[in-house]
């Protein structure tokens, strides 16, 4: 038999709908985790450390003026290039400076001095300070201090002791990474350390979501749930209702979109990219047109050039970035549909 | 009657184009007042004066412009320079030509945005044009980007749409007259060039874009296109090679411990990112800058924002309208063609906006990620590098959706052209306090002036008197390399980079920037401890000779960010300059600036015996005795690029003439000469005693001059022997790395006159 009917063969509508997505999906969840987390990404390497490690520590845990925190840890790795320390820093606090240093035990000077405005190194209560990396870091011994240099009753950062209280990171970019080999030591051992740190973990858990609505969606979600959900609801109330799967779907995927861009203040990238990712999962599977991720756009831009007024709370850039996710969506629905109309001009002389 | 209407009717076109041109070229003169458009970090001197701008900063190599001395090649202005001191020699006002070269990228830029929509759209109306050209040059993000601080960059407003429409249509015609004008333009326009992030804002989004296109075309049309494109760039990029070849050799050539490489800048990639980017897309879509930026930072366009544009941005909906309906009509009413243009550019705009924008969600991380390409760094506020490329591509995505509408629906187009017209009017009424606003940090001091004649007066003194190899410290010191100098009548000052070497050829220090940052520190530290005897020995390893204090300052600038709010100048007082100065030498007419003497003034060679002479910023001579193995200091910048060349021997000229003695050195008077032909002998030459050149005290250079080597190696004819068995010796000391600048201008050249041969030969076959 030939190859290529065997391959036919193999690659029948079933294994593609239950093998070949499911594994794609995951396989992004796995990227989406190391990509968008603010711990792990794909060029970093990142070993948490315990507040054990603090050699100093502001008695109630605050930063205020002339208070400081010192942390001394041994380098796993090297290319040392960012310490973040965890604490409960919020919005609100917008004032305060901190003056961040970093230098190997035994020297005499900082290697790395500088001041920062504190909320402009926060992400999300975790403060990063980056310094031109350490190429040969590891197992050195170092030493990094942050003081606080008008922190007040008002303008104060809560350190947190937890055994992440601070994490080191370690940068490999490109040109380190020459060899196939190196790539697969870095990817095995970048797994090792996602499973090794159960707040990551259980972060990565969200992406997982739209690899599971997929499967109840292709699933017998119908035949065993909806219809005796709906049976169910008819018997309860005593009213007949009718409804089309893909619209209840449209509206559900749409109306939690909405609810994540009106009500969610902050971006929480697991939630984003899930609902994305069930958009895209719903055109593909009921052939959504473009017009309506357009119609969204239009409108979600409108909602946003209307809380730009000052004084609205809602947070106009999420709901802006939706406008833009919609409005790139709709262009490429266009541009898929060109290429489907016009298939024989695909790359044929 | 009937006559002239008949000819309004068909040259309106013509015409409503001519007043435009005529209301920009007018533009500057009701915006700045009859004053220079001058200061910031690239003094924008070249518009104004740019004969005094090619001598100190366009033809060398070596700069040393209110700073130590570094291997920073700004050969990229002295095309426009040139031309710009013809300009002057006809025009004879310096007002003209500044406010000339203001006007001209928006000239061009509206013209050939004409042009290239025109192409690009086989059926555009004037409409749609002439309303997407005025918005892409009158736009509120351009202003605020661009000719608010009229960085070079700022001639990418111009050079983006011509080179594009240059390029479309060498694509279509396959004429080489399109690129040989582009060549020629390019030439003269260069320092557009040289904001290389801003051109890579447009190329990137561009690529990315059309990289579609290998889903659209046929392989045959794809591949076509591709050795089009290498062929029109290649020679574009062929024509910039005399700035490239030395810009890029400042990559590959380090030169060592020098002080050029002491500046090195921490990545601040991630940290200016998560500052910066802080908008969202609905104020580009709208036609408005980034105001949350603006009110962060507390710029001077924060009041323009609360006092106007926050009350009149809904009118910016029109535009976000136009661009939907022509998403909803181009799939409609246009044909194949059209869509897919339509689509490459769509793709290339939102490309274009994400980057720009950078605040999308997940999105930022994706460009913090970014950050880890090599190069990339230079993209870190994005909200200024990718702000030219956005406006192309919003104005390109504008004609082509007005374009569509007018397909489907001509009734609405004519509303929306109209209501279009009309909100880029609104958002432009505040351009004059856009661009001539107040300084940073001030209220009411302008940036706008004409320098006083007692300045010109004064530095025509000092140039008279001071050594032309020393360095001048100008005072007060601030936190760049600032000088502030009031304007005549008014408080309006030029605040920017130093102009002293401009009007006197001689080198200021005047601020932190002027030394490296832990040279710098050093100085700050003397100074707020008050120790004196330490900054005078400061100031004599610098070289520095004289002093000159400002007087006039405006009280608001002193308390500017120049002055970290005034704090840099508590311990800048008089007992300062006292402690430091030897005695008052000049002083101005009327008071405002005066020129010090320092108790221990240095000599820039130092040898046992000789004498020396500039012949330019990037040649000396030097006439040596040497007896043994001598030491031999030049007091500039340590680089790898200063090279020793032995010549014949003869006398010095000035030899019963010295201008300066100093330390049994005496000094010659300078030759101010540009270029001289055995230049070009140094790129084939044998540069000696390279192996003892090193690095003394924080930034000097030392060869050692050995005796016995010269009489080994060469004949009598390059030393005189003298009767104790010492020699004398003439060398130059020249840097190298110049002469990759006559290579580079070699090249462009020889490309300029191939593609001028290839233009012939097939118009030649053509006509056949």
């Amino acid at each position: 038999m030939k190859v290529k009917t065997i391959f036919k063969r193999l690659l029948n509508k079933t294994l593609i709908e239950w093998v070949l997505i499911p594994l794609f999906l995951l396989i992004l969840c796995y990227f989406f985790s190391l990509f968008f987390n603010r711990n792990h990404t794909l060029s970093t390497f990142v070993y948490p450390h315990s507040y054990k490690e603090y050699t100093h520590f502001p008695s109630d845990g605050f930063l205020i003026k002339n208070e400081y925190v010192r942390g001394e840890f041994q380098a796993k790795e090297d290319n040392l290039g960012i310490i973040a320390v965890k604490t409960t820093l919020n919005d609100d606090i917008n004032k305060q400076y901190i003056e961040f240093r970093v230098k190997e035990k035994q020297s005499s000077e900082w290697y790395y001095d500088n001041t920062y405005p504190a909320q402009s190194i926060n992400e999300g209560g975790l403060l990063i300070f980056g310094f031109p990396k350490i190429s040969n870091s590891r197992y050195k011994q170092y030493v990094f201090e942050i003081v606080s240099l008008n922190g007040n009753g008002k303008n104060k950062i809560k350190l947190v002791s937890r055994y992440d209280s601070f994490t080191t990171r370690y940068i490999y970019l490109g040109k380190n990474l020459s060899s196939k080999l190196i790539y697969l030591d870095l990817i095995s051992r970048k797994i090792a350390a996602l499973l090794s740190y159960p707040d990551e973990l259980f972060w990565s858990v969200i992406f997982t979501f739209p690899t599971i609505f997929y499967l109840l969606l292709i699933g017998p979600i119908g035949t065993y749930i909806i219809v005796p959900c709906r049976k169910w609801i008819v018997r309860a109330l005593g009213i007949k209702i009718t409804f089309d799967r893909k619209i209840v779907l449209k509206l559900v995927i749409l109306l939690l979109i909405t609810l994540d861009g009106v009500l969610l203040k902050d971006v929480y990238y697991g939630v984003t990219i899930d609902l994305f990712q069930l958009w895209l999962l719903l055109i593909v599977k009921y052939k959504i047109r473009h017009t309506v991720s357009l119609l969204f756009s239009f409108i979600f831009l409108m909602i946003s050039e209307f809380f730009m007024i000052p004084s609205w709370i809602l947070n106009e850039n999420k709901i802006a970035m939706w406008a833009y996710f919609f409005l790139a969506i709709a262009i490429v629905q266009l541009i898929i549909n060109e290429i489907k109309n016009k298939s024989h001009v695909f790359f044929k002389d | 009657m009937n006559i002239f209407f008949a000819f309004l009717l068909k040259y309106r076109n013509f015409l409503v184009n001519l007043t435009t041109v005529c209301a920009f070229i007018a533009l500057p003169y009701w915006v700045f007042n009859g004053k220079l458009f001058i200061g910031g970090d690239d003094t924008r001197l070249i518009y104004s004066y740019p004969w005094e701008y090619f001598k100190a900063l366009s033809f060398f190599s070596w700069v040393n412009l209110s700073s130590v001395g570094t291997f920073s090649p700004n050969q990229f202005s002295f095309p426009f320079a040139l031309t710009w001191t013809i300009l002057f020699s006809i025009f004879k006002s310096r007002v003209v030509i500044d406010y000339l070269s203001f006007s001209l990228p928006l000239i061009m830029g509206f013209i050939y945005l004409q042009k290239l929509l025109k192409e690009i759209l086989t059926d555009a109306s004037y409409g749609e044009m002439y309303t997407s050209s005025l918005l892409y040059v009158l736009s509120p993000i351009m202003i605020t980007n661009q000719l608010m601080v009229f960085l070079m960059s700022a001639w990418l407003i111009g050079l983006a749409p011509f080179i594009t429409w240059a390029f479309v249509k060498f694509v279509k015609t396959y004429n080489f007259v399109y690129i040989f004008i582009s060549m020629l333009v390019s030439i003269f326009l260069s320092l557009g060039f040289f904001g290389l992030p801003w051109v890579f804002g447009i190329i990137i989004p561009l690529c990315v874009g059309f990289s579609v296109a290998i889903f659209f075309y046929p392989k045959k049309f794809i591949f076509f296109y591709i050795k089009k494109t290498i062929i029109f760039f290649g020679l574009l990029i062929s024509s910039q090679l005399f700035w490239l070849f030395p810009f890029a050799a400042t990559i590959f050539i380090k030169g060592g411990n020098s002080f050029a490489d002491l500046f090195k800048v921490a990545n601040t990639f991630r940290a200016t990112v998560l500052q910066t980017s802080t908008g969202n897309i609905t104020y580009p879509l709208l036609n408005l800058p980034n105001r949350q930026l603006t009110i962060d930072y507390t710029w001077p366009l924060r009041d323009i924002f609360l006092q106007y544009y926050d009350k009149v941005f809904i009118f910016g909906t029109v535009f976000i309208i136009i661009i939907f309906l022509g998403i909803r009509y181009i799939q409609m009413y246009r044909n194949e063609g059209q869509r897919k243009i339509y689509y490459l550019f769509f793709i290339s705009f939102l490309v274009s906006l994400f980057l720009f924008t950078v605040n999308i969600g997940p999105l930022k991380d994706v460009f913090l990620w970014l950050g880890n390409l090599p190069g990339f760094f230079m993209f870190r506020n994005a909200y200024d590098k990718f702000a030219p490329g956005y406006m192309f591509l919003y104005t390109i995505i504008f004609g082509l959706s007005l374009n569509a509408i007018r397909g489907k629906n001509p009734k609405l187009y004519i509303k929306l052209l109209i209501v279009s017209l009309g909100v880029i009017f609104i958002f432009l009424i505040p351009i004059k306090q856009i661009v001539n606003g107040p300084a940073w940090t001030t209220k009411t001091t302008q940036k706008v002036i004409t320098f006083p004649q007692e300045y010109f007066d004064f530095l025509l003194q000092v140039k008279n008197i001071t050594d032309p190899t020393g360095n001048i410290l100008n005072m007060p010191l601030n936190i760049g390399g600032y000088a502030i100098i009031k304007d005549a009548t008014t408080n309006n000052v030029f605040a920017g980079t130093s102009p002293t070497k401009f009007f006197t050829g001689i080198n200021d220090f005047s601020g932190y920037l002027s030394f490296s940052p832990t040279e710098s520190d050093k100085m700050w530290n003397y100074i707020n401890s008050k120790d004196y005897g330490a900054l005078r020995e400061f100031y004599y390893e610098y070289n520095v000779n004289a002093i000159m204090v400002t007087k006039n300052i405006p009280s608001e600038m002193k308390h500017s960010y120049l002055f970290f709010n005034g704090s840099l100048l508590k311990n800048q007082d008089d007992a300062l300059i006292s402690e430091i100065t030897d005695k008052k030498i000049l002083v101005s007419t009327k008071d405002n600036y005066e020129l010090y003497s320092v108790k221990k003034p240095n000599i820039a060679f130092h040898m046992k015996q000789g004498y020396f002479q500039k012949i330019s910023p990037i040649k000396y001579r030097v006439y040596m005795h040497v007896s043994s193995q001598e030491k031999l200091t030049f007091l500039e910048s340590f680089h790898f690029g200063w090279n020793l060349f032995l010549e014949k021997y003869h006398e010095p000229l000035c030899n019963n003439s010295p201008i300066r003695i100093s330390e049994g050195v005496k000094e010659c008077k300078p030759a101010d000469s540009l270029f001289d032909i055995d230049e070009l002998s140094y790129g084939f030459g044998h540069a000696i005693f390279s192996k003892s050149h090193a690095q003394t005290s924080t930034y000097k250079n030392t060869w050692i001059i050995d005796l016995d080597f010269i009489k080994k190696n060469y004949n009598t004819s390059y030393y005189r022997q003298n009767s104790d068995g010492s020699i004398d010796i003439l060398l130059t000391v020249y840097f190298f790395p110049q002469v990759y600048f006559f290579i580079g201008c070699l090249v462009s050249v020889v490309m300029l006159l191939i593609s001028v041969s290839i233009t012939l030969l097939y118009s030649k076959k053509r006509n056949k």
